[in-house]
């Protein structure tokens, strides 16, 4: 044994002490609330509560090491050492906490705990069923702390590892020296949190999410329970809060990391149909699916299967989310970018697990589940000996066919058929719309899945594209399908009809009544809502934005009004106002806001940015376009869009370079009769006192030209322009964080008004200082160039004029000797008034023809350095280096503006939601008591 | 026929086109040599960037265009205009993914994902200290 100085050894022991406890105190809970459900003794219940007990003082154990090694800074810890640093404020230590995959996994494991608790505490009746499937999930997740090796197989990963216990330098001398805390100088500190994420989203939008993973839980542990005692009917009604929760949690983190990507990332929006993002969205919406079924149940019992299938299906999918976005399977499709730390096989392992123990509960038939089981055995076989993704597509078929083939058998049906004017009929249609929703997003989500599933069957699919010859078949056997290109259009192409469709059933819906509805009322009760969203509707394309020239989707503007005034006029006139049952109208007037604002912010979202410079990367190809980015240099003000823009400082903060950036008000500019302007250089004259409109063409009736001779007039006349700098309205500081470490991070900042957010995002500034050479000038860069080509520098351009070679009597005055050739490269430097500046001659020397002597031309009034470093007499092009002054280069920033319009109503909308969501719940646990 | 027949038909419709939709719409993965036999059509090339090549990022002529020479995994290179500003840290890539189509002697992508060693594979940082 060593004894290593100053290295708090005993935290790592104890640390993984707890692990251990927790995990065991699970295991435990498990084994003992089971045995509970077959014998009924109490005193397992007792064993199985002492056990959870057990288990929660480990995590609690766990959690408290945890962050006292990070508030401490112990670095000879491999996750203080990875995610934190002494620089770093305190508030981010929470942060450093659930950066790591060992940490968030740990919040997950935490929130579940709490839930549990208020299981044991308020729900005795279902608690051991629920209390045993909630234990194996904890189980589960207390293992991926574990960091043991079976065999070659590592489980999970240690929080409390030290750096030199880990597998990369075990062994390493400095692993051994007692004082290696104080010989390395990397132990002093860590690496610190990634820049991305210091922010405080970080510090709130994780444990949210991760609530709401945890909320999904317990409708699924409720309908597992409900499988296995036979009680189909009676977990609904318990479980229905815990899944209007997990609505309310797990939405407001999804919408809390739009925000996040809005605020301060650099997304350009608030939604980008991300993998990552797609994968918690989801869940959500089979879960919204699954509560309004829930609903139906509640009054009526038919819907029962998609009942179950839709609660085990949002907790599989929040399982599948975690397994695509920790894995490392996404890879390079995502700018999330998560690699696997080796958890893979261990994720795919649990996944698949919960899915065989969720549908093997849900078949009713027992030679079903004896059929799936041993199969199952048997496929599991296949895929530990090396044919994993052969027997995971197997077990998924397997699992579909079992499931409807036992349906078909056993599982108790409705017979009776339900009413087309029902509100059951329509709240399943919803749903179902939800689903199908849910599924395409996944499924155009899971490509790299898909990849690896479609692998094993290319034979299959290679027949079938011999057969056919359809193209099609030919990309299936590829299987190297890659994301969409333009991942909007394909995800709206899809989800613009589903979303019209949810919101006309979330406007309509609670007109219906169950059972029966009579149709005259109904339409009675609508036609005030449907007539004023059409007028809304007008209005919002009239006078916001302007493209709305697709039809789709002012028709979802249109749905996303009716939703709102629908469920407004029912809850003004048919609940009159009342807060007891308006949880489901606020909710759904939250939703129709957040369709509304996210449309209209989204669609009619402009670019004001626009570049106006020298290459127009539209000639380079199709698909690009100079629409993005602008170029500011410091100190110039440029007209952009309805503003003028100027970047007149910048200043640093800390670990922040901030540049402010000045808005100004554009006024018209306003001509009197006899005002002489010039135009590219033309004068004209005006005819009378008028107003200028955008473009000088549209005002040419105002205008005479004048002839050109009259040049004392068009020295003193100025260049027309349509508007002039009014007053200041704003500034605001975009920032890039500087990181040595993860490299610099630029953040955007945001004018918000009532009506619409004006983002400014620096993309690129220069955040070195350039090296000069001796005279002040910048590094030269190379150029090729024939004759009449231009170059451009900071400030001007140069045109080559001619290349001549130096005739024998010039040679003396240009100091060459007899024997060298020599040719000389004419240039003219013009300015942005097409006036030649001045002129430069650089020359390429060869001393007895083969010598090359390098000869600089210092063109010294504009601040420019030229050489000649080779001349290609076939192409009849030189090679030119070309540096500038540093006086010359003027510092510039490159940024992108967009206004959003309209994206406060999504953010009233996402509280409204969330008050509605919770009123649901209220009201929801006040009747079950 | 009863509604949840024709409501069943309609679901497994919509599913069915959904996921031709998506595998039609998909791009593809490919390396230099293939986009560059199928001009025109787009495609996802993986690589890492050629650091021996200069990249040009010039805001002053346009700040929407980077060129770089990238270089696949099968190791063929290729000229890449970029329609984007130059990436932060572009120069400390580890592989970069590159979205577009060829035309004639180079790749012009629309878009790029790339991945720094810094920030994923946070393993080495400690490597250099312990040598």
């Amino acid at each position: 044994m060593i004894d290593y100085i100053g290295e708090h050894t005993i935290f790592a022991y104890l640390g993984r002490a707890f692990v251990i406890t927790a995990f065991v105190g699970a295991l435990f809970s498990v084994f003992c609330y089971g045995i509970y459900t077959r014998n009924q003794h109490s005193l397992w219940r007792k064993y199985a509560r002492t056990s959870f007990v057990i288990h929660t003082i480990g995590v609690i154990g766990i959690v408290g090491i945890l962050f006292h090694l990070l508030f401490n800074h112990y670095f000879e810890f491999n996750y203080v050492w990875k995610h934190s640093n002494r620089t770093m404020p305190m508030r981010y230590i929470l942060s450093c906490f659930w950066e790591g995959q060992e940490g968030s996994f740990l919040l997950w494991i935490v929130w579940h705990n709490v839930l549990s608790w208020i299981i044991i505490w308020k729900d005795k009746h279902w608690e051991p069923w629920v209390m045993c499937i909630v234990g194996i999930v904890q189980v589960f997740l207390c293992s991926m702390l574990l960091g043991v090796y079976v065999g070659d197989f590592k489980i999970g990963s240690n929080p409390f590892l030290l750096l030199r216990q880990l597998p990369d330098y075990v062994g390493l001398p400095w692993t051994k020296a007692p004082n290696y805390l104080e010989l390395i100088p990397q132990f002093k500190d860590g690496r610190g949190l990634n820049p991305l994420l210091q922010n405080y989203w970080m510090t709130i939008h994780p444990p949210t999410l991760f609530l709401g993973f945890a909320a999904t839980l317990l409708p699924f542990a409720y309908a597992l329970a409900g499988l296995w005692r036979k009680q189909l009917h009676s977990w609904i009604k318990p479980a229905l809060p815990w899944a209007v929760f997990g609505i309310m949690v797990l939405g407001t983190g999804i919408l809390m990391g739009g925000a996040w990507a809005y605020e301060a990332l650099s997304f350009g929006g608030f939604w980008a149909w991300d993998p990552v993002e797609n994968a918690s969205l989801v869940p959500w919406l089979i879960l919204v699916g699954a509560t309004h079924v829930m609903l139906i149940n509640l009054r009526k019992k038919t819907s029962l299967f998609s009942t179950f299938l839709l609660t085990i299906l949002s907790f599989l999918l929040i399982l599948y989310s975690t397994f695509l976005t920790r894995s490392g399977v996404l890879g390079d499709t995502s700018v999330h970018s998560f690699t696997g730390d080796g958890m893979v096989g261990q994720l795919l392992v649990y996944l698949l697990f919960f899915v065989g123990l969720a549908f093997y509960l849900l078949l009713q038939k027992r030679a079903n589940r004896k059929i799936y089981i041993l199969t199952t055995l048997i496929l599991a076989i296949v895929g530990f000996s090396g044919f994993e993704a052969l027997s995971i597509g197997l077990f998924l078929m397997l699992t579909l066919a079992i499931t409807i083939i036992d349906y078909q058998q056993a599982f108790p049906k409705n017979e009776q058929e339900e009413g087309l004017w029902t509100r059951e009929f329509w709240l399943f249609i919803g749903a179902l719309v939800l689903t199908l929703s849910a599924g395409q997003i996944i499924f155009s989500t899971s490509t790299p899945v898909v990849n690896k599933l479609l692998t094993p069957m290319s034979a299959l699919f290679q027949q079938c594209y011999d057969w056919t010859s359809l193209s099609f078949f030919q990309t299936l056997t590829n299987a190297n399908l890659a994301p969409p290109s333009d991942a909007i259009a394909h995800y709206n192409e899809w989800q613009v009809p589903f979303s019209f469709i949810v919101c006309v059933l979330v406007a309509v819906g609670q007109y219906f009544n169950y059972k029966h509805t009579p149709m005259k009322r109904f339409v009675r009760s609508l036609i005030v809502a449907f007539s004023v969203s059409l007028i809304f509707t007008f209005l919002t394309t009239q006078y916001i934005g302007n493209q709305w020239s697709n039809i789709s989707i002012i028709a979802l503007l249109f749905s996303g009004y009716f939703a709102f005034f629908a469920n407004l006029h029912y809850w003004v006139a048919m609940l009159k106002g009342k807060w007891n049952h308006a949880g489901a109208s606020i909710s759904h007037i939250g939703f129709a806001l957040v369709m509304v604002g996210a449309l209209i912010s989204t669609s009619q979202s402009v670019k004001i940015s626009k570049n106006t410079s020298n290459i127009d990367v539209e000639q380079l190809s199709d698909d690009f376009s100079n629409q993005d980015e602008i170029l500011l240099f410091k100190g110039d003000t440029l007209n952009m869009n309805e503003y003028f823009i100027s970047y007149q400082s910048k200043f640093r903060e800390g670990v922040n370079q901030f540049y402010t950036i000045e808005y100004f008000d554009k006024i018209p500019n306003s001509y009197k009769k006899g005002d002489v302007v010039t135009l590219s250089g033309r004068p004209f004259k005006a005819k009378m006192d008028h107003i200028a409109s955008h473009a000088f063409l549209d005002d040419i009736n105002n205008w005479e030209q004048l002839h050109f001779d009259t040049i004392t007039l068009q020295k003193r006349a100025k260049a027309w322009t349509s508007h002039r700098i009014g007053k200041k309205l704003f500034e605001l500081h975009p920032r890039i964080q500087i990181n040595p470490e993860f490299g610099n991070v630029p953040e955007p900042d945001t004018k918000h008004y009532l009506f619409k957010d004006v983002y400014t995002h620096v993309k690129w500034a220069e955040l070195k200082e350039r090296e000069l050479d001796e005279d002040g000038y910048r590094p030269a860069s190379e150029h090729e160039v024939g004759l009449s080509d231009t170059l451009s520098s900071s400030k001007y351009l140069i045109v080559l004029q001619q290349i001549r070679l130096i005739k024998e009597e010039e040679k003396d005055s240009l100091a060459l000797l007899d024997n060298d050739f020599a040719a000389a490269l004419d240039l003219h430097i013009i300015d942005g008034n097409d006036r030649i500046v001045s002129t430069a001659s650089p020359l390429l020397i060869y001393r007895d023809s083969s010598l090359y002597i390098p000869d600089q031309f210092i063109a010294e009034k504009v601040g420019l350095k030229f050489q000649v470093k080779a001349l290609n007499p076939e192409s009849g092009k030189a090679t030119l280096l070309l540096a500038e002054h540093h006086s010359q280069v003027k510092e510039f920033i490159v940024m992108q503006a967009i206004v959003f319009p309209g994206i406060n109503i999504l953010w009233i909308g996402c509280i409204l939601l969330f008050l509605g969501s919770l009123l649901a719940i209220i009201n929801r646990v006040k009747k079950a008591s | 026929m009863k509604k949840t027949h024709i409501i069943g038909i309609i679901v497994i419709v919509i599913a069915i086109a959904a996921i031709i939709s998506s595998i039609s719409d998909s791009s593809t993965y490919a390396n230099f040599e293939e986009a560059f036999a199928h001009p025109e059509q787009e495609y996802h090339v993986v690589g890492t960037l050629d650091r021996t090549a200069s990249i040009t990022y010039n805001p002053s002529v346009n700040p929407n265009l980077t060129r770089f020479t990238m270089v696949d995994k099968q190791g063929v290179k290729s000229e890449v205009y970029l329609n984007k500003s130059k990436p932060q840290d572009f120069e400390r890539s580890e592989s970069v993914v590159i979205i577009g189509k060829a035309k004639n002697d180079a790749f012009y992508a629309n878009d790029i994902l790339m991945k720094c060693p810094s920030k994923y594979d946070e393993d080495n940082q400690l490597d250099t200290a312990s040598k």
